[in-house]
C-alpha cells in the first residue's frame, strides 16, 4: 500500500486511526501491529510471514540478551559480555543480513558472477538457476531497524522488550515501515512503553501528512516525468540533459523528503515522535555536510553501527579513509543490487575522502556560501545520474550528453517542446525556491497559525485532487 | 536513561507545537473529517444495480483463494490479484475521481500545456500520443533486446512466401515525424530532414533484402502539405490516407494485380470532431479548451450506392489496425465506408479483405488471421498479396511474437456449423484491461475463457471456448470486465462468424495463451447474462 493512494488516504488511514482510538489503552500496539501488517501485507502477503520471521529472531534474540535482568533494566553501557550475548548478537545480526542478502542480493549476484567469467572466457562455469528471487518491499529498512534493537540492547543503549507486541509494533508499524525512517530502536524505546495522544500532536501530524503529500504529487512526480522523459531519451543535447538531472534531484528529494514528512506526521497522529531524516540536503556547501542533512536515519545507523566500530576516523588518517569509502560503498550497495548504486556509493566515498585529505570544509571556507552550494549541488547531480540510469553505459552516455561530449540526435530537440512546458517550468521554480529559499517543514509547522492552518489543508486537498488524476505513483525509496 | 541526540532535537522541534487549541482543532478535525467525508460520500454514492460490492467480492475471492488447495505461491498470486482489482476498483468508480479529473486536466492542458501519462500537448492545439514522440527520442529499435519486430515480420513473409502470397509492409509514420514543428518550434522542416528512430532505415534495408515490398510513405504524406495528420487524433487526415491508397495501388500493380473493373464511387462527408486524443485527456468540456477540426472524409460505395463492404474472396488482404478503419469505423468518430482499405479498392478497382483490429497492428492482426485458419476459415485461400499496414511507433512499443499460421484443418468443424447457444459455463480466465486513459480507444474486447459448458435446451458445444464481451464502453470498463475465476454464468453465445461485422476490428485485449485462439470462437452481448 502507498501512502499516495486513494485506497490509503481515504480508506485505510481513517479507519486505522479509528480503530486504534477506539482500542483500550493496553491493547492499542496490537490493534497497531495487525493494522500495519495488512498494509505491509497489500503488495504481497507472503512477505508478511518474512517480516514476521525476522521479528521473532530478534525478539528472542533481545529476551536471551538481557536473560537476569529486571524488566525495563538495559544492561551495563560498555560493561563485560559473556559469550553467550556475543553469539546472540551474532545470530541476530548474521540472521538480518542473510535475509537482506539473499532477497536483495542473489539475481545481482549470479548475474555479476556470470557476466564476469563470461567475460574472462570461462563460459562453462556459468551458474543458471531458474530462481528469480523477488525482492520483498522495505526489507532493507525493516531489517536494519530490527537489527537496530539487537545492538542496542547489547551496548545497553536500551532495555529488552518483554512483551512481543510491542516489539512486533516497533518493527512493523506502518508510517516507517516501508521506506523509513530506519527508527533505531533507543529513539522510541520510551514512546513504545509510555506516549501521550494529543491534540497538538495530531494537528502538527496533519499538518506535516499534508505538506509531505504536497511534496510528493504536486512536485515530485511532475519532476519525475521530465527525468524520465530525459533519461529515457536516446540523445539529447546538453542543456535537456542538466535539466533532467536537476529534476531527477527534484524529484527523489521531495519524493523521498516527502514520505519522511509523511511518516513523521502519522507518527505524530499515533503519539510517536519521529526524528528529522532530511536537513535542507542541497543547501550543502560540502559533501561532507550533505552527508549530515541527507536520509539522516540511514547516514547516522551506518556511521554508528559501522563506521565507528570500525574504528571512524581515530586509528589515523589512512584507515580513516579506508573506513570512509568502506561505508560509502556498502550504503551504495543498500540502495539497490546493481553495479549503478555501488559506483554511486564509491563515488561519494571518493569524494569525502578528497574532502578530507584536501583540509575539509576549511579548505573553501573563504568562498562564497552560493558558490560552495553550487559547487556541491553540481557534484550531487553527477552522482544522482548513476543512481537514476538504469545501466553503467546508460549512465556514462547520460553524462556524456551532459557535457557536450556527444552531439545530440536531431530528434533530441522535440524533447524541448515538452521539458520546457509552462507547467513543468512552474513546477522545477517552486521546487527550486522550496529546496533554496523556503522554511522547512519542522520550522513551518512548530508555530501553526489559522493562516498556516489554511495553508495546509489547501495543500492536502490540492494534492489529493491531483492525485486522483495520476496513475500508480509509488515513492522511490520502495525499491530500497 | 538519557535520549539519544536526534531523539532529543526531535522532542524539541516537534514534540512541541505551538498552537492554540482552536486551530489545531480546525487543523486535525477538517484534514481527518475530510478524509472520513470522501469515503462517506462513496458509500453512499448510487451504484449500477449489477454491480458487486467491491470489500463484498474481494472477500468472497480471498476465501476461495485460500480454500483452494492450490500451492502458496499459486494462492499469493490470486489474493494479490483480487486485492489490485479492488483498488483499481475503488479508484475507477471514486466520485472524487470523476468530479476532480476535469477540472485538473482542463487547467493542465489549458494553462500549464501539459498533457497526461499517454498524450502530449504540443503548439497551437496540436496533440501527440506519448508512444509517438518515444519512437523518436528513443534509441533504436533494432538493437539487442529491444524489439522482436524484424524476426516477426522476416518470420510472417516466410509462411506467406511458403503459400506463394506476396507481402508488402507500410509502417505508417509518427506524427511527431510528420509534424514536429508543432510539437517543438525549433524542429526541423520535415521536407529538409526528416526525423526517425535510428533503426528505420535499417529496418527497410533488411525487410527489402529478404524480399519483401516495403512502402514506407514519406513522400505521399508530405505531399498533402503542411498538415498531413488531424492535430487532435493520432491518426492522419483523408487526403494523406488517400494519397498512401494511391501509391498502394500503383505499388500492388506493379506486382503484378492489374488493375480491376470493380465500380466504385465516392462522396465527401465533412465531419467535424475532437480527436482521441482529446478522449484520452478526458476534458470535461473538451471544446472549451482545444477547438474542434474538420475532415473531408471520403464515402466509397459501390454501384448500387451501398457502403464498401470487405470480400473475403478478394485476391488482397489488408492486414492493419486503426490508421486502416480512422475512417470506417463510426465508434472512432470519424464517420464510416471512407478508410484504406476502402480508397486501395476504389485506387486498385478490386475487392480487398479487410483485417484489422484497433491497436491491433503488431499482433492481434495476425493472431486473428491464425485465429481463422485455424478455425476452418482459409482466409488465405485465392490470396495473392497481403499488405500489413502498422503504426511505426509499434515497431519499438508493440508486442511482435511471432505467430505460426497453421494449415486450415480439413476436420475442424466448419465455422457456419456452430449454432447459437445458450449455456451454463464456468469462467476459467478473465483478460486484463488495461488502466483507464491508457488506450486512445473508448470500445474494446474482452477475452475469456470458458469452460465446463453445458448447453440449456439442446445443442452441442465444445467442453471449453473462448468468447469476447464488451470490455471496454464509451472509456469506463464493463461489468463484464469484473467477471473472475470460478464464477458461474448463463450467456448466450454467437458463434463470432455471426457477430456483428464492426466487432472485428474493435482492439481487443487477449489472454496470453495462444493456444486459446484456436479454439470454438463466439461473442457474448452482456446484457444477456444471468449470473450466479
Amino acid at each position: 500500500m502507498v501512502f499516495s493512494s486513494h485506497l490509503f488516504c481515504f480508506y485505510f488511514l481513517p479507519l486505522a486511526l479509528g480503530l486504534y482510538y477506539l482500542s483500550p489503552q493496553r491493547t492499542r500496539h496490537f490493534t497497531l501491529t495487525v493494522l500495519s501488517y495488512v498494509f505491509y501485507g497489500w503488495a504481497n502477503p507472503l512477505f508478511v510471514f518474512l517480516m514476521l520471521f525476522s521479528t521473532a529472531v530478534d525478539y528472542v534474540c533481545g529476551l536471551l540478551l538481557s536473560r537476569g535482568l529486571a524488566p525495563g533494566v538495559a544492561l551495563e553501557p560498555g560493561g563485560p559480555r559473556t559469550r553467550e550475548q556475543k553469539l546472540v548478537l551474532t545470530c541476530s545480526i548474521v540472521t538480518n543480513l542473510a535475509l537482506l542478502g539473499f532477497f536483495k542480493y542473489f539475481n545481482f549476484g549470479i548475474d555479476s558472477y556470470n557476466w564476469l567469467i563470461q567475460e574472462a572466457g570461462l563460459g562453462h562455469l556459468r551458474l543458471d538457476t531458474l530462481l528469480r528471487v523477488t525482492l520483498p518491499l522495505g526489507i532493507s529498512f525493516y531489517t536494519f531497524q530490527s537489527m537496530s534493537y539487537a545492538i542496542d540492547v547489547y551496548r545497553g543503549d536500551a532495555a529488552a522488550l518483554r512483551r512481543p507486541v510491542d516489539f512486533a509494533c516497533f518493527v512493523a508499524m506502518f508510517p516507517q515501515l516501508v521506506a523509513g525512517p530506519i527508527i533505531r530502536f533507543s529513539e522510541v524505546a520510551d514512546q513504545l512503553l509510555s506516549r501521550t495522544h494529543t491534540l497538538e500532536k495530531m494537528a502538527r501530524g496533519v499538518a506535516f501528512f499534508a505538506l509531505g503529500l504536497g511534496k510528493k504529487i504536486l512536485i515530485a512526480n511532475p519532476c519525475g516525468k521530465l527525468a524520465d522523459l530525459a533519461f529515457g531519451a536516446g540523445s539529447l543535447s546538453s542543456l535537456d540533459a542538466w535539466w533532467g538531472v536537476v529534476a531527477y534531484a527534484f524529484q527523489i528529494y521531495f519524493d523521498f523528503s516527502g514520505y519522511s514528512d509523511m511518516a513523521i506526521g502519522l507518527g505524530l497522529m499515533l503519539g510517536f515522535v519521529f526524528p528529522k531524516n532530511f536537513d535542507s540536503p542541497y543547501r550543502s556547501r560540502s559533501i561532507t555536510e550533505f552527508w549530515r542533512r541527507w536520509h539522516l536515519s540511514l547516514s547516522t545507523w551506518l556511521r554508528d553501527y559501522l563506521y565507528l566500530p570500525l574504528g571512524g576516523n581515530r586509528k589515523g588518517k589512512t584507515r580513516t579513509y579506508v573506513n570512509l569509502a568502506l561505508v560509502m560503498l556498502l550504503g551504495g550497495l543498500w540502495h539497490g543490487a546493481a553495479w549503478t548504486f555501488v559506483v554511486w556509493g564509491a563515488f561519494h566515498g571518493a569524494l569525502l575522502v578528497l574532502e578530507r585529505a584536501g583540509g575539509g570544509e576549511r579548505a573553501t571556507a573563504r568562498l562564497p556560501d552560493p558558490l560552495r552550494m553550487g559547487m556541491t549541488f553540481v557534484l550531487v547531480l553527477v552522482s544522482w545520474v548513476f543512481f537514476r540510469a538504469p545501466s553503467l553505459g546508460e549512465a556514462l552516455a547520460y553524462l556524456g550528453a551532459m557535457f557536450g561530449l556527444v552531439a545530440p540526435r536531431p530528434e533530441a530537440v522535440l524533447l524541448g517542446g515538452i521539458l520546457y512546458q509552462p507547467y513543468h517550468l512552474a513546477t522545477m521554480a517552486l521546487a527550486a525556491g522550496l529546496v533554496w529559499w523556503a522554511p522547512q517543514v519542522w520550522d513551518f509547522t512548530r508555530r501553526l497559525s489559522w493562516g498556516k492552518t489554511a495553508y495546509c489543508l489547501g495543500v492536502l486537498w490540492l494534492a489529493l485532487a491531483m492525485m486522483e488524476t495520476q496513475g500508480f505513483n509509488p515513492f522511490i525509496y520502495f525499491i530500497f | 536513561m538519557e535520549r539519544p541526540a536526534r531523539e532529543q532535537q526531535a522532542w524539541d522541534e516537534v514534540g512541541h507545537t505551538e498552537v492554540r487549541r482552536p486551530v489545531a482543532f480546525v487543523l486535525a478535525g477538517l484534514g481527518l473529517a475530510g478524509l472520513l467525508v470522501v469515503a462517506s460520500l462513496q458509500l453512499l454514492r448510487a451504484k449500477p444495480e449489477t454491480a458487486e460490492n467491491p470489500l463484498v467480492r474481494l472477500g468472497r475471492a480471498s476465501l476461495a483463494a485460500l480454500a483452494s488447495g492450490e500451492g502458496v505461491f499459486a494462492v499469493n498470486r490470486k489474493l494479490r490479484a483480487e486485492m489490485q482489482r479492488f483498488e483499481a476498483t475503488l479508484e475507477e468508480t471514486s466520485w472524487l475521481q470523476d468530479a476532480a479529473l476535469p477540472v485538473v486536466q482542463g487547467v493542465l492542458t489549458g494553462w500549464g500545456r501539459v498533457g497526461n501519462e499517454q498524450v502530449y500537448v504540443g503548439r497551437e492545439g496540436w496533440l501527440f500520443f506519448r508512444p509517438d514522440v518515444d519512437l523518436l527520442t528513443g534509441s533504436g529499435f533494432l538493437e539487442p533486446g529491444r524489439s522482436e519486430a524484424l524476426a516477426a515480420l522476416l518470420d510472417f513473409h516466410r509462411q506467406l512466401e511458403a503459400r506463394g502470397i506476396a507481402l508488402v509492409v507500410v509502417p505508417v509514420p509518427p506524427k511527431t515525424a510528420v509534424a514536429p514543428w508543432a510539437l517543438a518550434r525549433r524542429a526541423p522542416d520535415p521536407r529538409e530532414k526528416l526525423l526517425a528512430n535510428p533503426s528505420a532505415a535499417e529496418l527497410v534495408r533488411r525487410l527489402e533484402t529478404a524480399g519483401i515490398e516495403v512502402l514506407d510513405p514519406w513522400p505521399q504524406l508530405l505531399s498533402i502539405g503542411r498538415e498531413p495528420y488531424l492535430r487532435t487524433d493520432s491518426h492522419w487526415r483523408p487526403e494523406a490516407m488517400d494519397a498512401v491508397a494511391a501509391e498502394l495501388a500503383r505499388r500492388l500493380e506493379g506486382l503484378g494485380l492489374g488493375r480491376g473493373e470493380l465500380e466504385l464511387r465516392r462522396e465527401s462527408v465533412p465531419i467535424t470532431a475532437h480527436g482521441d486524443l482529446v478522449r484520452m485527456l478526458e476534458l470535461p468540456q473538451p471544446e472549451r479548451w482545444l477547438a474542434a477540426e474538420t475532415a473531408i472524409v471520403q464515402r466509397v460505395l459501390d454501384a448500387q450506392g451501398q457502403p464498401w463492404q470487405s470480400d473475403p474472396g478478394a485476391e488482397v488482404l489488408l492486414l492493419g489496425d486503426s490508421f486502416t478503419n480512422v475512417f470506417s469505423q463510426p465508434a472512432l468518430g470519424w464517420g464510416e465506408a471512407g478508410g484504406l482499405a476502402e480508397q486501395l479498392s476504389y485506387h486498385l478497382g478490386r475487392p480487398i479483405d479487410r483485417l484489422a483490429i484497433n491497436d491491433g497492428g503488431d499482433l492481434e492482426a495476425r493472431r486473428r488471421l491464425a485465429q481463422d485458419l485455424a478455425a476452418g476459415n482459409d482466409r488465405l485461400a485465392g490470396k495473392r498479396v497481403v499488405v500489413y499496414q502498422f503504426a511505426a511507433r509499434e515497431l519499438a512499443a508493440g508486442d511482435w511474437q511471432p505467430v505460426e499460421l497453421p494449415a486450415v484443418v480439413a476436420t475442424a468443424a466448419p465455422v457456419s456449423a456452430l449454432e447459437i447457444l445458450t449455456v451454463r459455463a464456468r469462467v476459467e480466465a478473465v483478460a486484463l484491461l488495461p488502466e483507464p486513459g491508457t488506450t486512445p480507444y473508448r470500445d474494446a474486447l474482452l477475452a475469456i475463457h470458458l469452460v465446463e459448458i453445458e448447453a440449456l435446451g439442446g445443442g452441442e458445444v465444445a467442453s471449453e471456448v473462448l468468447v469476447y464481451v464488451w470490455g471496454l464502453r464509451d472509456g469506463r470498463p464493463t461489468a463484464a470486465a469484473s467477471w473472475r475465476r470460478g464464477q458461474q454464468l448463463e450467456l448466450r453465445l454467437v458463434p463470432w462468424s455471426q457477430a456483428p461485422p464492426e466487432l472485428e476490428s474493435l482492439q481487443r485485449f487477449e489472454l496470453p495463451e495462444d493456444e486459446l485462439l484456436f479454439l470454438d470462437t463466439f461473442w457474448v452481448e452482456t446484457d444477456d447474462e444471468k449470473t450466479r
